[in-house]
């Protein structure tokens, strides 16, 4: 099952040295943290406002203060576009990343197939048959207390879905000031060159 | 004194073995202490014995736990130096205690165009319950800033702040964000001479350095019991005589009325106006022995324990490459709080419990403050009676670890 994993993660990472580095630190610790999150922690992918959202919401978690507000563009029932701005632990950000990366080019229906497949990974710790970077979260399962990171920017993604059209973005809690817009430039592949 | 060489052995709770077989190094003490043998055995003493409503009965069980309950009052007005038991009113907590000053007092005094004056570096406890009377009574909120990352109240603003519109003047006596010991003595003063009252919340100083209300010329004090070696649920509101007996209730209920009619009602004097409801008995009782414990030590050994293992982790962590340590250098309460470059306080937080070390990460309930020193939150140790140098050496070891593992 080890030699399985540290297979996948092989072929996964781009670069040897950090992909062994990987299987020689693995750990509990580092089931958690393993390398798909620090690297979208590092590098977020679809990271800053979309301005031709039609659809945005944001999630927080008032106990550690970690917030994510999720842009998308749905055409039809299609997510044509989807990015996420917001602030918080490696796990938030990484999740929320990784998130916008999966969720591009789906229905709303497989949105949320696919967070009941996400869900399922971090409660069990059981990664799905066929990997995809959303198994690098079955390390959560064993830190009850970091489920509700892994899924912070999944549930505003899935509130800007339930969320009615509008041509100016409003915020799905009016409650909650918005933070500021992040000033990193956003590459043409969608990844930010600084986090 | 003798008492110390075997400290660790009184806390039950610190003599087990985290995951990995690491011993447990517990720094989350500004959170809430353990509980040394004796409490414990108070707790259960009192339940297997003395077990019973106080007040009420007339029995034998009745009148021995009214004799503790009201024994722990007077154990811990002297813990304090109240001038009498009647000063001292049991609450849950901090939390409870000033949400009973801003209903109870703010409800009656306050008015439109009078200021609470606060502090930048108040917990939501010192925060919150005041938004929620300025709410219901007009009254509006000011703030003595904070000067920075140092931590310090900006005492150079308090001539412009402290204004006749100041009614009520609440602030910390030691920062759980920061760890800042703020002259609370000298604040009094200047508020007393513009007529204000006073609130110290003394959640994180009662349990580690002496306290002197009379000394401290203070109207108000609060603190909890959890974080003083004591039980969660018992906390203590003290108010001089004066102004309590000017106050009306904040809650109804038995215990507190002098007589009940259909229509109306008497209430008791102090302490019991401020206590409906069937009291934590047990809990106050456990808090008293609490007191017993800390004075045994000395409370200025006890102020110079916590507040020299923090000025050593600041120090030793001031070497980690990308931190950024707040509260200031010097003279500090028995707690550090620091942020990572690129590492996150909660992430700092789950690696170092993989080496048995319990910390705290996040905005601490300080979320204002955080904001205006542009942090999303901190990781903070926080120390007590218990922990040791070593301990130290064990959370720089780790903390070492975090920084390697993020750079990648």
């Amino acid at each position: 099952m080890c030699a399985q994993r540290a297979h996948i993660f092989f072929v996964q990472l781009p670069n040897r040295a950090s992909c062994l580095k990987f299987i020689f630190l693995m750990s509990d610790l580092d089931d958690l943290y393993q390398q798909v999150i620090l690297d979208h922690n590092r590098r977020p992918r679809n990271r800053g406002k979309l301005p031709t959202a039609n659809r945005v919401a944001h999630g927080d978690n008032p106990s550690c203060g970690d917030q994510c507000s999720v842009f998308l563009r749905l055409e039809g029932d299609r997510i044509a576009d989807i990015t996420f701005d917001g602030e918080g632990c490696a796990i938030s950000q990484a999740s929320a990343s990784v998130m916008t990366t999966r969720l591009k080019g789906k229905t709303t229906a497989e949105a949320r197939a696919l967070f009941d497949e996400f869900h399922q990974v971090i409660s069990t710790g059981k990664a799905p048959d066929e990997f995809n970077e959303l198994a690098a979260f079955a390390g959560v399962h064993a830190y009850p207390a970091r489920i509700k990171c892994a899924t912070l920017g999944w549930h505003a993604a899935l509130d800007a879905l339930r969320e009615r059209p509008t041509s100016n973005i409003q915020h799905s809690t009016s409650n909650v000031e918005h933070p500021t817009p992040s000033s990193a430039k956003v590459t043409e592949d969608g990844s930010n060159a600084e986090s | 004194m003798s008492t110390w060489t075997d400290l660790r052995a009184q806390f039950p709770a610190l003599h087990q073995t985290m995951q990995g077989g690491k011993p447990l190094v517990y720094l989350d003490n500004a959170a809430t202490t353990h509980k040394p043998r004796a409490v414990l055995d108070a707790l259960a003493y009192f339940y297997e014995h003395d077990n019973a409503n106080v007040h009420r009965g007339l029995h034998a069980l009745s009148m021995r736990a009214t004799d503790a309950y009201e024994a722990a009052r007077t154990r811990v007005a002297k813990f304090i130096n109240a001038a009498e038991p009647a000063e001292i009113i049991f609450t849950r907590g901090t939390t409870e205690s000033i949400n009973l000053v801003a209903a109870s007092w703010g409800g009656a005094n306050l008015k439109k165009g009078d200021v609470i004056l606060l502090t930048e570096m108040e917990h939501h406890s010192n925060l919150v319950p005041w938004q929620l009377i300025a709410q219901r009574t007009g009254a509006t909120l000011r703030f003595v800033p904070v000067t920075g990352d140092d931590g310090l109240l900006d005492l150079s603003q308090l001539d412009r702040l402290l204004t006749p519109e100041v009614k009520i003047f609440g602030f910390t006596h030691i920062s759980n964000t920061l760890g800042t010991v703020n002259p609370v003595a000298e604040l009094c003063a200047r508020a007393k001479k513009i007529g204000a009252i006073t609130v110290i919340d003394a959640a994180q100083s009662a349990g580690h350095t002496p306290l002197d209300v009379r000394a401290l010329g203070c109207d108000f004090l609060a603190f909890s019991g959890h974080k003083m070696a004591g039980p969660t649920g018992i906390g203590v509101l003290y108010g001089r005589r004066a102004l309590l007996d000017a106050m009306p209730p904040w809650q109804g209920g038995g215990g507190m009325i002098a007589s009940a009619d259909f229509l109306e009602s008497r209430w008791k004097p102090a302490p019991e106006r401020f206590e409906a409801g069937t009291p934590n008995v047990a809990d106050a009782v456990g808090l008293a022995v609490a007191c017993d414990f800390l004075d045994s030590l000395e409370r200025d050994a006890i102020a110079k324990h916590d507040g020299g293992l923090a000025r050593v982790a600041y120090e030793k962590l001031s070497d980690l490459p990308g931190i950024r340590l707040l509260g200031p250098r010097g003279g500090r309460g028995g707690l550090v709080s620091f942020a990572l470059h690129d590492v996150h306080a909660h992430d700092v937080v789950t690696f170092a419990d993989q080496d048995g070390v319990a910390l705290r990460g996040g905005h601490h309930c300080n979320q204002p403050l955080m904001r205006k020193l542009g942090l999303t939150g901190t990781t903070r140790a926080s120390f007590y009676v218990y922990n040791t140098p070593e301990e130290i050496d064990v959370l720089v070891t780790s903390l070492r670890r975090i920084v390697k593992f993020f750079a990648g």
